[in-house]
């Protein structure tokens, strides 16, 4: 069965060449690690620092949550609250540095369009390296690539340098491949969006039909539009801290709340 | 020392098994980088080849006539520790950078780490399978074929073996000190000369040992030596196997402590 479970997870930086200024670099024992706060912004994860002067981010602070097959999570929360952090940790970019995370299903990351693609190769061996590296097969590259094709509506440009794409062809690219895979668990940072109005129309039932067949999705967004969309579930975080979790109209009711409190 | 746990260790051996039977990818990118350095140039990766071939030239006429030997017994030893000696420091000194330059990548998508490290190998690899055509050349010329040729068709994992464990130590360190990677390349400048690539080992006379106990040395003697028409010797072979053994028992545990921080140095 697809699910992600998480249980108290922490993703914490550590900041060399940061040593808190106060405090000599010198060997110190366990008892003197204690953690305190030395300081907080209004966005991002708390700055602690140990007494022996190690600064330490913490981007996620002890998160809980379970996530089942058929869940839409929209992620929500202010510039630096984690929502990138946390989208890199359940795609296993970073390991938690404390607490459990188990994922069971294939996670595919949705990373931007135009990222590891060869300005140099022709259209379809874009379509062969980026399909490889998501860590889909030759088998069901091949199968998938007339559609990639079709879709995307390039035609004798595929043959051709993407470097000679305008960028609306390129980001046509770009979400034809995207889209044209199935993912067991997807994951996005910020929804993927598409090309000039007529071609909107077509991508979105395109992406529509794309998290149709997926398991769990998990996109991080700032749209409201998009959380009403496509989310069945939302969750708010701030400064790596879980605020809410649970229905969409609530976690917006929420996150305005937020800022309001700290505005 | 380090505090390393069962999960981890299991972690990283399924990282690299995951990464092998990854080789589509990694040859994929690897290609990939070679060409993008050529696209759009007529001669294409054989420009690697091109700039070897002057050089080996150069360097044969000068090895020659310093060192008393014909040309044609010169060149092809010059020509093949060149080619080697390319193939061995570029596996070291890009793969020193192979996480560092893969950041963009790493942080967006769940390749296993050593992909990237494999990656850096084999464009290397490639790379010198482009520089044997010079060989191959001088082969014809001078018409030295031999059965020992085969030889060298094993011999070319064995050192890719016990040479792998070096970029993926100096990956992972590289990517925490950045320093790094620039003292590999003024160690590999340096190595350059303690290395038998132009010279040959008797030629120090008294001094040769300095050189044998470098372990290139011996990478560098099992690979030519077989495509010279000689037997590698059990000494070359022995000590290889050595690096090999002596290299992945550090660098494994190495690697199992720190794979997941890796990330975070980025």
């Amino acid at each position: 069965m697809i699910a992600i479970d998480a249980q108290d997870i922490y993703v914490e930086f550590p900041l060399y060449g940061q040593r808190h200024r106060s405090l000599r670099n010198f060997i110190v024992p366990k008892a003197l690690r204690a953690r305190r706060t030395v300081a907080t912004g209004a966005v991002g994860g708390a700055i602690e620092a140990e007494l022996s002067g190690k600064v330490v981010i913490k981007a996620i602070d002890g998160l809980s949550f379970s996530l089942r097959e058929g869940d839409r999570l929209g992620i929500i929360g202010h510039n630096g609250a984690g929502k990138t952090t946390l989208l890199r940790t359940l795609i296993g970019v970073y390991e938690p540095t404390r607490g459990r995370l188990s994922i069971n299903g294939a996670v595919t990351p949705m990373f931007s369009l135009s990222d590891g693609m060869d300005q140099d190769a022709t259209g379809y061996e874009n379509i062969w390296l980026r399909s490889t590296v998501l860590g889909f097969s030759r088998g069901v590259i091949a199968e998938h690539i007339d559609d990639i094709a079709e879709f995307s509506e390039l035609g004798g440009y595929l043959n051709m340098p993407i470097r000679t794409y305008s960028s609306g062809m390129l980001v046509r690219l770009g979400f034809a491949i995207a889209t044209a895979l199935d993912p067991q668990i997807l994951i996005m940072d910020e929804m993927i969006g598409a090309g000039d109005a007529k071609f909107l129309s077509r991508a979105e039932a395109r992406l529509k039909r794309m998290i149709e067949r997926t398991g769990i999705m998990v996109v991080a967004t700032h749209g409201t539009n998009i959380l009403k969309t496509w989310c069945n579930k939302a969750m708010l975080l701030s400064h790596g801290k879980l605020v809410f979790l649970g229905g969409v109209d609530e976690a917006l009711q929420r996150y305005e709340e937020l800022s309001r409190a700290e505005s | 020392m380090l505090d390393l746990t069962l999960s981890q260790v299991f972690k990283a051996k399924t990282d690299i098994a995951a990464s092998a039977r990854k080789w589509r990818v990694w040859h994929m990118l690897a290609w990939q980088e070679i060409r993008q350095r050529y696209r759009r140039s007529t001669f294409g990766p054989f420009w690697l080849t091109l700039s070897m071939g002057v050089q080996i030239a150069v360097m044969g006429v000068v090895v020659s006539s310093l060192f008393g030997q014909e040309f044609h017994k010169a060149l092809p030893y010059v020509a093949l520790g060149f080619i080697f000696w390319n193939m061995i420091s570029g596996i070291v000194n890009d793969g020193a950078m192979s996480f560092v330059g893969a950041n963009n990548w790493i942080l967006q998508i769940n390749l296993p780490l050593g992909t990237y490290v494999f990656q850096k190998i084999w464009s290397n690899t490639i790379a010198m399978a482009h520089n044997l055509a010079i060989f191959v050349v001088l082969v014809f010329i001078y018409r030295i074929y031999s059965f020992s040729f085969l030889l060298f068709v094993l011999m070319l994992p064995l050192v890719l073996v016990s040479l792998a464990w070096a970029p993926l130590l100096l990956a992972i360190v590289s990517t925490r000190f950045r320093d790094l990677p620039a003292i590999v390349t003024n160690s590999f400048s340096l190595l350059f000369w303690l290395t038998p690539i132009v010279y040959r080992p008797e030629q120090l006379g008294p001094r040769a040992f300095i050189v044998e106990l470098n372990p290139l040395t011996h990478m560098l003697a099992l690979l030519r030596d077989p495509l010279l028409g000689q037997m590698p010797s059990v000494v070359n072979l022995e000590w290889v196997c050595a690096t090999a053994i002596v290299g992945w028992t550090i660098t494994f545990p190495f690697y199992a402590r720190f794979r997941g921080r890796i990330a975070y140095w980025l």
